[in-house]
């Protein structure tokens, strides 16, 4: 593995790797219409390692997303939709006895594939969401004393729907904060919609995708992430962004080391892939309110406002 | 801001330290105020007090608050018969503080409650300005800060500890703004505004009437008439006669000074000896007049002389002043006019009959007027007069009663006596009311007269000679004279202070302590008190500013200065800490600035130059460039010396 990254990691290779992940995004963009920030967020969040939830109406595309993720880099996928009466051996598989060998074999679940869609989240009881979470926090799965490791890469597409949250479990907090990026998709814009009304169904576009990105080749550019350069004025920048958020009467706590360490590691992945070695104070910005609106809780008085809302006043925190 | 305030939570703590520091506040008024209102006041507070205690207790009702804000204001007036005016007001906002502690729920209601304290406290110098109460008011003030602070500090680790420190903190940093604005804020000659009627009532000292038991009332208090700084040597005390109002009139019971129509007519008087210097610090008594030594020779700029070289003013002595005076102690006047004479040698009919004809047979008797005064000096010393604080009350013929019943007076039944034994005589004589003698503080250097030193002596007016002082005092107890009041009652005084020194050295050292603590009242006095529109003048001279005018100019050059220096200080501090690029680009965001293109303070370089170039297409690569080498400066791992200054020039380069 070792061995493969570094024959991989010569600057020619990371950048063809990335041209070809631009090229990647612009396929993605032929799929999902007019949502090219969202894609590119997304595939930043794969190439951070980190794992991404995406909260919206039903029918905005959240699922064609995954699989379309699943589709152009060449993983193999698997979906989980979530319900309340889902156990975590649903997801995490069982062991089963087996005759021939006269022992427990373990069957692993749906969990163990490269990139999982976990559809409707919430909809399962917190045992079920715990088992998933702990799963992607790990990067294993322990089960009845044996310790089974999950793919490489892994990485979990959760979705939520905002709306009808009867019979659902909201994940809390200290869970939400797992998932390194939250995404909202939204409406397409009118010349979008017209385009996608117009079109041929999407799922036989899907099928049509072929990969234009190896997974060993995801591997290497995930590993070229943390080396983009950060410089010290940067890293300055974003304690002031943390400091903000503690101090600030808009939130009721502040941003944790955890998620200072996210937002570094998301804008450094959006650098890479702007085809850059080095982070500018724009890469921050790029990814900061996916990476935090999750994280931050409005304060009493600002309850009205959306996420989005509350973490916009974090990009007006001044340079220097 | 006002969300900011309302998630502030006041601990019971905050509040405790609240009433006990406008309790501090509070304290000296408690007696100044009528009972019931101080009674009122505490009650509000003890009240709140006990609220706070048991945290099931709420406040009154807006309706029983209403009630008991009307039932004060009626107090108020019906004390007053105002609500105006120092002493009403002062009242008012007492007892409107006192009823704020019981509506007292949000941060604004305990900033409020905190800043009428500071009010009260202030209200304090209305009253007295002496350094003890500057030391106190300093204390209230140190309190209240605190209690500020301690409001203000949301964490919950405030203590005391922190407070102290952080209200030392900014008392240190407010110190040199008081100075500034003590020595340099315009100081108006007399008051900005007109003092309420009431604002002097109750100061002592002589007045221009007299009757007899008049001045040994003062006799007892303790409080500073003047102090006195001699240029040269200090004078002897048998020749330290401050002259005050004199008295001419009499009905045989009261002296008063008579009309003064003659006032205005030229003086001429002849003086021999050496000049003597000094000036007075004289505390306010609400008269029309200033004290000087026997015999004034000139006036200060507020006061005239008159005809009987008593220094006149014409406002009435309301603050501390401080005038210079010179004075000569061997002189001689001159003649007497016709009603002059008239007047010296008035004397009430039907009134002391025996003194009259005693007087009147000293004249048959005697030759010259030299031995009829030597004559009454031996009488008075011969018979069994005695010199007391405590003379027995005299009934309608006085200086009857008290030449031939009761024998035992003080100096203004000498006087008086004297005057009337004179008149009868035929020899012109008036009665001089004044100061004699005083204190000389070794520390200070000054001489302090106090109300104890009231006097009254004589003048008789011989030919040749004109006016010539006699003391009849002298003659019954030369001591106090020569010696003081103090010297004199030494038993009653010594009865009067609470401590009682056997001890020799410890009576030394606590006249020393004594001394020394009137020196620093002295100072205070001159310097804090005393420092007027004329002290000012005299300073700011001294750097070359003349007038009110050019002051309040340099008052402006020195603010606008101070402000030019804080902002380049801090300026200062933030270049440091940018490094030689920030600096180029800040020029270069300047230049840009000049075209109306302003970098956000958010906005990183590359959205920055993508809204110059939206804006401006023309100026595309240069902009580009600079953008480059700013971030491959800034952004990049390694760089080089070369490139920064390649980012110089091409900021310089830039042609907007």
């Amino acid at each position: 593995m070792s061995q493969i990254a570094s024959s991989i990691l010569t600057p020619e290779n990371r950048d063809k790797n990335i041209a070809r992940l631009k090229q990647t995004l612009v396929v993605m963009n032929k799929v999902i219409l007019g949502k090219e920030q969202t894609l590119r967020l997304a595939l930043t969040c794969l190439i951070a390692r980190g794992h991404l939830l995406i909260e919206d109406q039903p029918g905005v595309g959240k699922t064609t997303l995954a699989h379309l993720l699943a589709r152009v880099l060449g993983l193999d996928f698997q979906r989980i939709q979530f319900t309340s009466d889902m156990l975590p051996a649903d997801i995490l598989g069982v062991s089963v006895y087996d005759q021939n060998s006269a022992c427990f074999k373990f069957h692993p679940g749906p969990i163990f594939s490269q990139l999982v869609l976990a559809d409707e989240v919430n909809r399962a009881t917190p045992k079920a969401q715990s088992a998933l979470l702990e799963a992607m926090e790990e990067y294993q799965v322990t089960t009845e004393g044996e310790t089974h490791p999950l793919p490489s890469p892994f990485f979990v597409i959760a979705t939520q729907n905002p709306s009808s949250q009867i019979g659902t479990f909201q994940l809390p907090e200290s869970q939400l904060d797992r998932f390194l990026m939250r995404l909202e998709i939204g409406y397409p814009d009118q010349a979008h919609e017209k385009e996608l009304l117009k079109g041929e169904d999407r799922r036989e576009i899907l099928k049509a995708l072929t990969a234009t990105l190896s997974p060993t080749q995801l591997l290497a550019t995930q590993q070229a992430a943390p080396q983009v350069h950060v410089s010290d004025s940067l890293i300055d920048y974003l304690q002031k962004i943390l400091n903000f958020s503690r101090h600030s009467p808009y939130y009721r706590n502040g941003l944790s080391p955890r998620a200072g360490i996210a937002i570094l590691r998301c804008a450094q992945a959006w650098a890479l892939l702007d085809q850059r070695d080095h982070l500018l104070p724009e890469d921050i910005q790029a990814i900061l309110p996916a990476t935090t609106n999750h994280r931050l809780q409005p304060a009493a008085e600002f309850s009205t406002s959306t996420p989005n809302e509350i973490v916009a006043h974090l990009l007006t925190v001044p340079l220097d | 801001m006002k969300k900011h305030l309302a998630h502030l939570v006041i601990s019971r703590n905050t509040t405790m330290w609240l009433l006990a520091s406008l309790l501090l506040a509070f304290a000296p008024h408690i007696l100044r105020l009528p009972i019931t209102l101080s009674a009122l006041c505490l009650m509000f507070g003890i009240w709140r007090f006990s609220i706070e205690r048991h945290s099931t207790a709420i406040l009154p009702h807006r309706i029983l608050r209403t009630l008991l804000l009307c039932a004060t204001l009626v107090i108020v007036y019906l004390h007053y018969g105002t609500l105006f005016g120092r002493e009403a007001g002062v009242a008012l906002l007492a007892c409107m503080l006192a009823l704020k502690l019981l509506e007292m729920r949000s941060v604004r209601d305990y900033i409020i409650a905190i800043l009428l304290g500071y009010f009260l406290a202030i209200t304090l110098v209305l009253d007295n300005q002496s350094l003890p109460m500057a030391a106190y008011m300093f204390v209230v003030a140190f309190m209240l800060t605190a209690t500020l602070i301690d409001l203000n500090l949301t964490q919950k680790n405030s203590t005391i500890s922190i407070n102290a420190k952080l209200t030392a903190k900014l008392f240190t940093q407010a110190l040199p703004v008081m100075l500034i604005l003590f020595f340099l804020f315009p100081r108006i000659p007399g008051p900005l505004w007109s003092l309420p009627d009431d604002a002097h009532s109750g100061t002592t000292g002589i007045s221009d009437e007299m009757s007899m038991g008049s001045i040994s009332h003062l006799s007892l208090s303790n409080k500073v008439a003047f102090r006195v700084a001699f240029d040269e040597e200090v004078i002897d005390n048998n020749l330290s006669y401050w002259r005050g109002p004199v008295l001419w009139q009499t009905d045989g019971k009261n002296w008063h000074t008579g009309d003064s129509a003659h006032i205005d007519r030229e003086i001429s008087y002849r003086v021999t000896g050496n000049p003597v210097n000094y000036t007075v610090t004289l505390e306010p008594h609400n008269q029309k007049w200033l004290y000087g030594l026997d015999l004034p020779a000139t006036a200060p700029s507020i006061a005239v002389i008159n005809r009987n070289f008593q220094l006149v003013t014409t406002e009435a002595v309301k603050e501390l002043t401080r005038y210079e005076m010179t004075s000569f102690s061997q002189y001689q006047t001159g003649p007497l006019s016709s009603s002059e004479m008239q007047r010296a040698l008035q004397l009430p009919a039907n009134r002391n009959r025996r003194a009259v004809a005693l007087g009147q047979q000293w004249q048959q008797q005697l030759q010259s007027p030299q031995a009829i005064i030597d004559h009454a000096l031996q009488y008075f010393n011969q018979q069994p007069f005695s010199y007391t604080l405590k003379p027995p009350l005299l009934g309608n013929h006085p200086v009857d009663e008290f030449l031939f019943e009761t024998q035992r007076g003080f100096c203004e039944h000498y006087a008086a006596s004297f005057t009337i034994l004179m008149r009868a005589a035929g020899i012109p004589t008036r009665i001089i009311t004044g100061y004699q003698g005083g204190d000389f503080n070794p520390i200070g250097n000054y001489l302090i007269v106090r109300q104890r030193d009231a006097h009254a002596w004589t003048e008789v007016w011989l030919e040749n000679r004109g006016w010539v002082r006699i003391d009849p005092t002298a003659a019954v107890a030369p001591e106090r004279i020569e010696d003081g009041a103090e010297s004199a009652f030494s038993e009653l005084f010594n009865r009067q202070s609470t401590l009682q020194f056997n001890n020799r050295f410890l009576t030394s050292h606590w006249l020393k302590l004594r001394y020394g603590w009137d020196s620093l009242n002295n100072s205070w006095n001159q310097w804090v008190i005393g420092y007027d529109s004329l002290k000012q003048s005299q300073l700011l001279s001294l750097v070359g500013i003349a007038s009110i005018k050019q002051m309040a100019i340099a008052m402006v050059i020195a603010v606008i200065s101070a402000l030019t220096a804080l902002l380049l200080l801090s300026m200062h501090r933030n270049r440091q800490k940018q490094d030689a690029v920030s600096l180029i680009y800040q020029r270069f965001c300047q230049k840009l600035s000049t075209i109306g293109i302003q970098r956000l303070p958010h906005e990183g370089p590359l959205d920055f130059a993508q809204r110059i170039i939206t804006r401006r297409p023309d100026l595309e690569s240069q902009i580009l460039q600079i953008n480059d080498l700013y971030i491959a400066l800034r952004y990049r791992p390694r760089h080089t010396q070369q490139q920064i200054k390649q980012l110089q020039q091409q900021v310089r380069r830039l042609k907007l």
